[in-house]
């Protein structure tokens, strides 16, 4: 009886949520999904109903100009995880050992970047990694070869990667302070005092505990930076088309609906995959972790 | 004299702009065990953090086996630690925590968790081997804590005790652990605890704090019969504390006036004349008629194994302890008590604070 009531008050709380899901988020992706199993009729098609074998996806799936921005997608992304956790530990680690007062300064401070918009953000990089940029500026100060300073860094995999890593660093300090914040500092007492140095404390005892929240930031900024591609698109150039870019060229420039559904929703379903994976992994990697803490672990 | 194993000289805490811990001295030698006995808030924490290197001491030293380590990182000090809250490892399963010291020190996998399995074996443990600390009870986890502290063989094994209030059983199941933990070979050992009848039990050594300063230190016969202050007394178990007057003291035979007649007792030699406390331990008193005080009964309470009888006497109340009450004893009849000589000892009065 009262766990009924209990799923009832669950089930009415998120309702709200769900619906909000359903419309303006299931819709969409329903009709994109559509969309790629329609026989083409040049521009929008609306919904009417012609379906077709979907051969949009093994004609692009056997362009290998897709087949390489897939790739490139899920490359960017993966090392913009992987910058974003490296460089994320020690911050969300001098984060936990940090007083109070500087934490709420730092976390503040981390997303003040996400408070600007998009865009403006991109042309922040360009003041910096433009012709006439900082970057330029300092290597010409420096009087490095003026191959490399007379050039625009804007468009390249570089470039894009630091407006990524910039935008996204945020969650994965987050998720991992989440996990760290858990963690009983007694334990590195413990293990200081049974003979390891300050380093070999930190792997072996922060490290593994806090690898649950390392998933969920790498997962997090992966699955992000995947759907990322305004910033791309102003910082990249057309020189680094990501995927997600694709899409919106194929579908916004080119009114290619159909093919720019069809891109979406191969990066959308691979990214679910290897989302998945990465989850998978994780769990084998430590499944005593897991065990012990069956409470606290990824939520997906 | 060859300089005993570890020798603290001086050692004083500061923290949070307090001294916690103020100008310990003492000396232990190899294979004993000492317990540091107090209050919570006594120090005994402190004590043990500087020891294992966790709190930077502003003043003193502390020397291990011949080495000053005063300013020694934890990690090469040799001294092993068992915390009061066990801080097991909560990813690694109860052989890899006992064998995580071992591992710290480089010995090969094969080795370490031999040896771990050999420690959870000698305390009686082995089959949690595989189980991880989520699933043990308390008592499995203090058990895995002292073995994974003892499982280094430490120079030195400093041991707190959670000062959690428990009922008699827990805590003599806590003392078999500890017994258990130090084993018959004789690691040197330091035990923090506020239950004194581990300490007694346990320790060779006591040193009784309070308030950070060492308030005596000696065999658990010594603190027990020969208190060094009203605290001592009172916090090593119950005790009658009579206000007295040394009159006269010769090698350690002393005569005391009490309630306007005289009476023997026991004290330090060289004691001066004065106000003293004549402390006497409940089940000393006795209720006879060689008596100098006189009193009246308040309550009698029968326990079973010792009846525990309330009187007052003057303006004090004293608490006698026997195992064979008069018979028909009863709340307001007069009696008169006595003790040994020998069951006595006087605590000079103390300097105000």
């Amino acid at each position: 009886m009262r766990r009924r009531t209990v799923l009832l008050i669950a089930v009415m709380l998120l309702a709200p949520v769900a619906i909000g899901y359903l419309v303006f988020f299931g819709t969409p992706l329903g009709m994109l999904g559509l969309e790629t199993v329609q026989r083409h009729r040049g521009a929008s098609s609306g919904l009417a109903l012609d379906l077709a074998l979907p051969n949009t996806y093994s004609r692009m799936l056997a362009n290998p100009v897709y087949r390489r921005l897939l790739g490139e997608t899920f490359r960017l992304s993966g090392a913009c995880a992987l910058i974003c956790l490296l460089a994320g530990y020690p911050v969300a680690w001098g984060l936990r050992l940090g007083a109070e007062r500087l934490k709420r300064g730092a976390i503040v401070g981390k997303f003040a970047p996400g408070l600007v918009n998009m865009l403006t953000r991109g042309m922040g990089w360009m003041v910096v990694l433009g012709e006439f940029g900082l970057v330029n500026l300092v290597l010409r100060t420096l009087r490095v070869e003026a191959d490399l300073s007379r050039r625009s860094h804007l468009l390249s995999e570089l470039s894009e990667l630091s407006s990524m890593v910039q935008v996204f660093f945020p969650f994965m300090v987050l998720a991992l302070y989440g996990a760290l914040a858990k963690i009983d500092l007694t334990l590195l007492r413990a293990a200081r005092n049974l003979g390891a140095t300050r380093l070999r404390a930190f792997f072996e005892v922060v490290v593994p505990l806090s690898l649950p929240g390392a998933a969920i930031g790498v997962v997090t900024v992966f699955a992000l930076a995947t759907g990322a591609y305004v910033a791309v698109a102003t910082v990249g150039g057309v020189k680094v088309r990501a995927m997600a870019d694709t899409a919106y060229a194929e579908s916004a420039i080119l009114l290619n609906w159909q093919l720019g559904a069809a891109v979406l929703a191969v990066v959308l379903i691979s990214a679910a995959v290897l989302v998945r994976l990465m989850i998978a992994g994780v769990r084998r990697a430590d499944p005593a972790l897991n065990s012990a803490r069956a409470g606290t672990t990824i939520a997906g | 004299m060859p300089e005993a194993h570890l020798v603290l000289d001086r050692l004083t805490v500061r923290g949070r702009g307090q001294v916690v811990l103020d100008g310990l001295t003492l000396r232990l030698e190899r294979g004993q065990t000492l317990a540091l006995l107090g209050p919570v808030g006594s120090g005994k924490t402190v004590a043990l953090l500087a020891l294992a290197g966790f709190l930077r001491p502003v003043l003193g030293t502390i020397r291990l086996g011949g080495r000053d380590i005063t300013a020694a990182p934890p990690e090469s000090r040799n001294i092993a630690m068992a915390f009061d809250t066990d801080a097991l490892f909560p990813h690694l399963p109860v052989i890899d925590n006992v064998a995580f010291g071992l591992k710290m020190h480089g010995v090969g996998r094969d080795e370490r968790r031999a040896r771990a399995a050999a420690t959870l074996a000698a305390l009686r443990i082995g089959p949690l081997a595989e189980r991880h600390p989520a699933r043990l009870n308390p008592s499995e986890r203090r058990l895995v804590a002292l073995a994974r502290a003892a499982a280094t063989n430490p120079a030195l094994l400093l041991i707190d005790e959670p000062s959690a209030p428990e009922h008699a059983a827990e805590r003599e199941a806590a003392r078999a652990v500890l017994r258990e933990a130090l084993g018959p070979d004789h690691t040197t050992a330091i035990l923090a605890t506020h239950d004194r009848a581990a300490a007694f039990a346990l320790a060779d050594r006591v040193a009784v704090l309070r308030d950070g300063r060492l308030e005596q230190f000696g065999t658990p016969p010594d603190i027990y019969e020969q208190p060094a202050t009203r605290f001592v007394a009172s916090f090593t178990g119950g005790c009658n504390l009579l206000p007295a007057t040394l009159l006269h003291e010769s090698g350690g035979e002393a005569v005391i006036g009490i309630n306007g007649s005289t009476a023997a007792a026991r004290c330090l030699s060289g004691m001066r004349p004065g106000p003293v406390t004549l402390c006497i331990r409940p089940h000393k008193l006795r209720l006879d008629q060689h008596a100098t005080v006189r009193g009246t009964v308040e309550a009698v309470d029968y326990q079973g194994a010792i009846s525990r009888i309330t009187l007052r006497a003057g303006a004090e109340r004293c608490v006698a302890e026997t195992t064979q009450p008069p018979p028909g004893l009863a709340r307001g009849d007069a009696v008169v008590l006595g003790w040994n000589a020998a069951d006595s000892w006087l605590i000079p009065p103390e300097a105000p604070p």
